[in-house]
């Protein structure tokens, strides 16, 4: 099947290709004008035609996407679209958040907070978004059997192992961990949890559970890097939090103004970039694969 | 397959015909219970979404206390299994947690896990006596006001001595304190006010919600509710569009209201028929009946016997698979899902879904 999308702006960075031309496509791959007749033509005039946009970090489906939309009924409007994919037309469902990122010209997008106790139900919710290839995050750094593993020093293969298993069983596309221990420090009292302060009853630091996660990740060779949601994000100092976690990560770190989660890069490349203070000192050269880090606020159920 | 039509055996294909035919004749019909698996849920959705049904649940009354509280104060809430492991002191609140068996498991126990492991726990009573309780304050005015009795003397706005005092005391001494509550019987105010309870609790303490499940897979539908249309049940589709009203569409309130003409009942799982069911011509998929309580009766699988599928799991707090149980599977029994796919063909022409 020879297939030629004509007449669009053909945007390709990596080709230094930016003009109205066409794309000749066969067999599923992209080719050179063939100098035959196309078996499909399809008009992209007064289109951009361009690589998928892949979003690594987009919360589309889960408890928390569920609970948003409970909190706030009104929040979305439904308009009648009967031509559309079904619900497609329905503000705030799975099947309009797929046809959406599809208009803004996404072919990916990755669920990065999925808790293995509630994949099942993640995994259900996203095989409902259309249009898009989807993955999600294994949520981890929380739970008590990792921290009861970490606490009697059962070893490092006792990590992996259970980090294998989480992803494999929640079918996850890599390991996040959302402030390591901080979610247990809450439940024994504690409201701020910096790097290095002890984790109540687990005599354990955000420092020691993100290090033990990223030798696991490595090991394994999990094919998203470790994903650290930082500590105390929305606390006044959370930024000293930043700079910490990105030290204790070894990864790298940018003083560009960027927000994390660049969209076009592919997940095995991604580099850690979260908005610094001016004169932080950059971390040292980096060891292991850096993790991508984000400086998003934690909803308090509140 | 056990089918009736017009309470005359049936078999699968006449069946199917008779319910499509009567639904297709409905001017404003009401899918209702989905007291089901995950899997006919959606379908039901589905076929909702295509014939312009409105859609209720079996256990509306419950989701709607949670769901207004929720969205207008938020919830801090916890789950059976962290309630088992940490808490330190559990206040039930009104008489229905006490005969629910998360409450025996709770009574059972003792912490294990957290800042309060291997403390004693103690179980405290607002509403409702029960001689497990190590104190029960009684709510003669109701549960709401007890609890905002309570709030005020956690807050010092009140300071008397008795019985409310000391209940207070208790909970703000607690390291892991737990409401449990059935929101079905507490009602909105209820829950709202036992949020703000919790809230206030979180200022000196760790305090988290519990809220039974009862005897419905409304936990089930409405995370799929809210994926599949982007709100809560009680949604109508008359106006092709998902409309999302509590009040609009209750499914008693149609049906006395003379406002629906159908009604497609669907419980695979055992369930309470309510006593409107019947009084406009009602198709019934169930896991369970016989062929006098619907114009059309479809026997379908019962989820987690005859067949698996995905359930909201109250232990475990989450929607988990549940596998047919070996060697007891009446082979020729369709899923409700199937039946609702095939419906679905019949009255809209698609063969449903292509998510």
């Amino acid at each position: 099947m020879l297939s030629v999308i004509r007449g669009g702006r053909v945007v390709d960075p990596t080709a230094s290709r930016d003009a109205v031309g066409d794309v000749w496509i066969e067999d599923g791959a992209i080719i050179d004008p063939p100098g035959r007749e196309p078996d499909r033509v399809i008009d992209a005039a007064g289109c951009v035609v361009m690589a998928g946009g892949v979003e690594v970090h987009s919360h589309i489906a889960g408890g928390n996407v569920i609970t948003s939309r409970l909190l706030l009924p009104e929040l979305y409007v439904s308009e009648a679209a009967p031509e559309g994919h079904p619900f497609a037309h329905a503000g705030g469902a799975a099947a309009w958040i797929g046809s959406t990122y599809a208009r803004m010209g996404y072919t990916t997008a990755v669920e990065p907070a999925m808790p293995p106790t509630h994949a099942l139900g993640t995994q259900l919710e996203l095989a409902d978004i259309p249009l898009l290839d989807r993955g999600a995050l294994t949520v981890m750094g929380n739970d008590d059997q990792l921290l009861q593993l970490l606490r009697d020093g059962e070893g490092a293969n006792a990590v992996r192992d259970l980090v294998a298993l989480n992803v494999a069983t929640s079918r996850g596309l890599g390991v996040k961990c959302i402030n390591a221990g901080g979610a247990s420090a809450f439940k024994d009292g504690a409201l701020k949890l910096s790097l290095d302060d002890e984790i109540p009853c687990y005599g354990l630091s955000t420092r020691k559970i993100m290090g033990s996660l990223l030798d696991a990740v490595e090991e394994l060779k999990v094919p998203h890097p470790l994903h650290v949601h930082c500590n105390n994000l929305g606390l006044p100092g959370a930024d000293d939090s930043f700079v910490a976690t990105l030290d204790a990560a070894e990864g790298g770190a940018s003083t560009s103004p960027t927000r994390s989660s660049t969209p076009t890069a592919p997940p095995t490349t991604a580099r850690a970039s979260v908005r610094l203070p001016s004169g932080s000192r950059r971390p040292s050269p980096t060891t292991r694969r850096p993790p991508s880090i984000s400086g998003r606020w934690c909803s308090a159920r509140r | 397959m056990p089918a009736w039509v017009r309470g005359a055996a049936a078999d699968m294909d006449a069946a199917v015909t008779a319910a499509a035919e009567l639904l297709g004749a409905a001017r404003t019909p009401v899918i209702a219970g989905l007291n089901a698996e995950v899997a006919a849920i959606r379908a039901a959705y589905d076929l909702a979404g295509r014939v312009g049904a409105s859609i209720d649940t079996l256990g509306a009354g419950g989701t709607y206390a949670e769901l207004g509280a929720l969205s207008r104060v938020g919830a801090m809430t916890s789950t059976p299994a962290e309630v088992v492991g940490r808490a330190d002191a559990v206040l039930v609140v009104g008489a229905e947690p006490w005969s629910a068996a998360l409450t025996g498991r709770i009574l059972d126990t003792r912490p294990s896990r957290g800042r309060a492991a291997g403390s004693e726990r103690v179980l405290l009573a607002l509403g409702a006596g029960a001689p497990q309780a190590a104190m029960t304050v009684s709510a003669e005015g109701g549960v709401v006001p007890a609890l905002g009795l309570l709030r005020a003397h956690l807050r010092g706005h009140l300071a008397e001595p008795g019985p409310t005092a000391d209940l207070a005391k208790r909970l703000a001494e607690a390291q892991y304190a737990v409401i449990l509550y059935d929101p079905a019987e507490i009602g909105e105010m209820g829950v709202e006010a036992i949020q703000g309870l919790v809230g206030d609790l979180n200022d000196r303490t760790r305090a988290f919600s519990l809220a039974l499940q009862g005897g419905n897979q409304d936990r089930a539908v409405v995370p799929v509710s809210a994926w599949t249309t982007g709100q809560a049940p009680r949604v109508g589709f008359g106006r092709k569009i998902p409309e999302h009203d509590p009040w609009r569409f209750d499914a008693a309130r149609q049906i006395s209201a003379g406002e629906a003409d159908a009604v497609l009942w669907v419980s695979s799982l055992p369930a309470p028929r309510p006593d409107w069911l019947g009084r406009v011509p009602t198709v019934a998929l169930v896991g369970e009946g016989s062929g006098d309580i619907a114009e059309v009766v479809i026997t379908v699988g019962v989820p987690g016997r005859d067949l698996g599928g995905v359930l909201w799991n109250e232990t475990r707090a989450a929607l988990t698979f549940r596998p047919a149980q070996g060697g007891a599977a009446p082979a020729d029994l369709p899923s409700a899902a199937a039946v609702l796919g095939r419906l679905t063909e019949r009255l809209a022409g698609g063969s449903g879904s292509s998510c």
